[in-house]
C-alpha cells in the first residue's frame, strides 16, 4: 500500500503498518459523518403522543365563569421560604412560571389557578397539567403526552389524562403519593405525582402571594 | 522519516489515481454535507443573528414582556379558552412567534399561542439544557471528525506552514463557537447569536479554502523533483 505513485520519492515514507490507522481512522470519519444531521434532532424517545388536548384540561380545571389571565411571574425569596416551611416544598426563587390565574368577576378573589409545563423523562418528555383551588389543593391534574417510547410505562405507571385520584390532594398528600410511589419501585409514578407537586406547589405560592 | 507521521508537503501531489478519487469524492461529499447543513439551518432557524437568537434564546418572556416584567415584576394578559382551540398544538421553537410580540406589557389579547410549551402557555417554549446538550453531542463528535479530515488535507497541502496554522486553528476554533454561541444565547445572552453565524461562515471558508487547494494539488499540481 502506497500513498504516492512515484516509490523514489522520500517525501512520503510511511510504513504500510503505520498508514493502516490513518485509512481506518479516514473510513471511520466517512461513516460518522453521513448520519450526523436527521435523526438527531428527534431525540431518542419518537414523538410526542398526546393523550389530550392542554387547553381543554386547563379548562376544566379552572371555575366556570371566572376571569382568567394568564401571568407569567417568578417565585420570590419569601414565596420560596414560605413554600418550604408551609409546604415542604423546596422551589427554586427566581425561576419564572407561566400560569392561568382565575379570578372572581366581581370581587377580583382569586378562585384558582392552573399551569401545564413539560418535563424530561428518561431521553424525552412528559407533558403535565394541574390546578389548584384558593386552599392549594389540586382540582384536576393531568398527563396530557409523553414521548412514544415511554407511553406504556406512563400509561401503565401512573395513567394518562385526567389523574382522578389526585383531585382534591394537598401538597403533602402529593409529597407522601410521590415517595410511596418510589419505594413501590413505580418510578414513572413518583416522577410524575413530584413534577405535579411542584407546579402545584408553584401555583399555590405565587397565588399565595396574590391573596395575602 | 520512515514511520512518522509528519506532515511534508507535496504528498498530494503525488497520490495514487485511487487515492485521488477517494480524496476528490471525500471533499464533494463533505462539501455538499456542510451545503445541507447550511440549508436545513437556513430553513429551520435562519441565517442571521436575529433569527439564531430567536430560536435559540430563553423564550420564557418575549422581548416586550421583559421590559414590563423588570418594570412591574410579572406579566398579566386577558386569556380565553376559546381562542387557542383552533390553532396548531405545541410545535418547536421555529414557529412563529407572534404571540410574543403581541403580548405587550398591559392586557392586550395574546395572539398566535400555542399550547404545551416548555413553560406552559408560553406559546414557544425554550430550549433545553438537555435538548442543547443533545444537538452539541452529536454535532461535535461529528465535527471532531470533520477537523481531522480536512485538517489532515490541509496539513498535506504545500500551502505556507504559517497559512496552514492559522488555517486549522481557524477551523477548530470555528467548530467549537459555532455550538458555543448557542450556549451563550440560551443561558446568557442572545447578543452572542452573530457568534454562531460567523463561526458557521468561517467554517464553511475553511473548508472551501481547503477543498480547493486540496484538489489543486491533486489533479493540477505536478510533484517538485526531489534531490537524492
Amino acid at each position: 500500500m502506497n500513498l504516492r505513485s512515484n516509490p523514489r520519492s522520500n517525501v512520503i515514507s510511511w510504513t504500510s503498518r503505520n498508514r493502516r490507522p490513518l485509512l481506518v481512522a479516514a473510513i471511520m470519519a466517512g461513516l460518522m459523518l453521513m448520519p450526523v444531521p436527521g435523526p438527531a434532532h428527534e431525540g431518542h424517545a419518537g414523538p410526542m403522543v398526546d393523550f389530550m388536548a392542554a387547553n381543554d384540561a386547563l379548562k376544566a380545571m379552572l371555575p366556570d365563569g371566572a376571569h382568567v389571565t394568564r401571568r407569567k411571574e417568578a417565585i420570590k425569596a419569601a414565596g420560596a421560604a414560605w413554600a418550604q416551611s408551609s409546604l415542604g416544598v423546596a422551589l427554586d426563587d427566581g425561576d419564572i412560571h407561566t400560569y392561568l390565574l382565575a379570578r372572581d368577576k366581581g370581587t377580583d378573589r382569586v378562585l384558582g389557578a392552573a399551569m401545564d409545563k413539560e418535563f424530561e423523562y428518561g431521553h424525552g418528555d412528559v407533558k403535565l397539567a394541574v390546578g389548584v383551588d384558593p386552599a392549594g389543593k389540586v382540582t384536576k391534574a393531568a398527563v396530557l403526552g409523553a414521548n412514544e417510547k415511554y407511553v406504556d410505562e406512563i400509561k401503565k405507571g401512573i395513567g394518562s389524562g385526567f389523574l382522578t385520584d389526585l383531585e382534591g390532594a394537598t401538597i403533602q398528600d402529593l409529597s407522601a403519593r410521590s415517595d410511596a410511589a418510589y419505594k413501590a419501585k413505580n418510578n414513572a409514578a413518583g416522577d410524575v405525582i413530584g413534577h405535579i407537586r411542584d407546579m402545584a406547589a408553584a401555583l399555590a405560592t405565587l397565588t399565595h402571594g396574590l391573596s395575602a | 522519516m520512515e514511520g512518522t507521521l509528519e506532515a511534508r508537503p507535496g504528498r498530494l501531489q503525488g497520490l495514487s489515481p485511487s487515492w485521488r478519487v477517494l480524496v476528490t469524492g471525500f471533499l464533494l461529499v463533505i462539501g455538499a454535507g456542510y451545503l445541507s447543513g447550511a440549508l436545513n439551518a437556513a430553513l429551520a432557524v435562519g441565517l442571521t443573528p436575529a433569527a439564531v437568537a430567536d430560536h435559540y434564546r430563553d423564550q420564557t418572556l418575549s422581548k416586550a414582556e421583559e421590559a414590563t416584567f423588570e418594570k412591574q415584576g410579572f406579566v398579566e394578559e386577558e386569556f380565553s379558552f376559546d381562542e387557542p382551540a383552533d390553532r396548531p398544538a405545541a410545535e418547536p421553537a421555529d414557529h412563529d412567534h407572534a404571540g410574543a410580540h403581541d403580548a405587550m406589557a398591559g392586557h392586550e389579547h395574546m395572539e398566535g399561542m400555542a399550547e404545551g410549551g416548555m413553560e406552559g402557555m408560553g406559546g414557544v417554549k425554550s430550549i433545553t439544557l438537555q435538548q442543547l446538550a443533545q444537538l452539541s453531542h452529536i454535532h461535535l463528535l461529528g465535527f471532531s471528525f470533520i477537523l481531522l479530515t480536512v485538517g489532515a488535507l490541509a496539513c498535506l497541502t504545500t500551502l505556507p506552514e504559517a497559512f496552514k496554522v492559522v488555517l486549522v486553528a481557524v477551523l477548530t476554533l470555528s467548530l467549537g463557537a459555532d455550538i458555543g454561541g448557542l450556549w451563550l444565547v440560551r443561558f446568557v445572552s442572545d447578543g452572542y447569536a452573530w457568534l454562531s453565524v460567523v463561526s458557521g461562515t468561517a467554517v464553511g471558508v475553511c473548508l472551501l479554502v481547503t477543498a480547493l487547494r486540496v484538489l489543486f494539488e491533486v489533479w493540477l499540481s505536478r510533484p517538485k523533483e526531489v534531490s537524492p
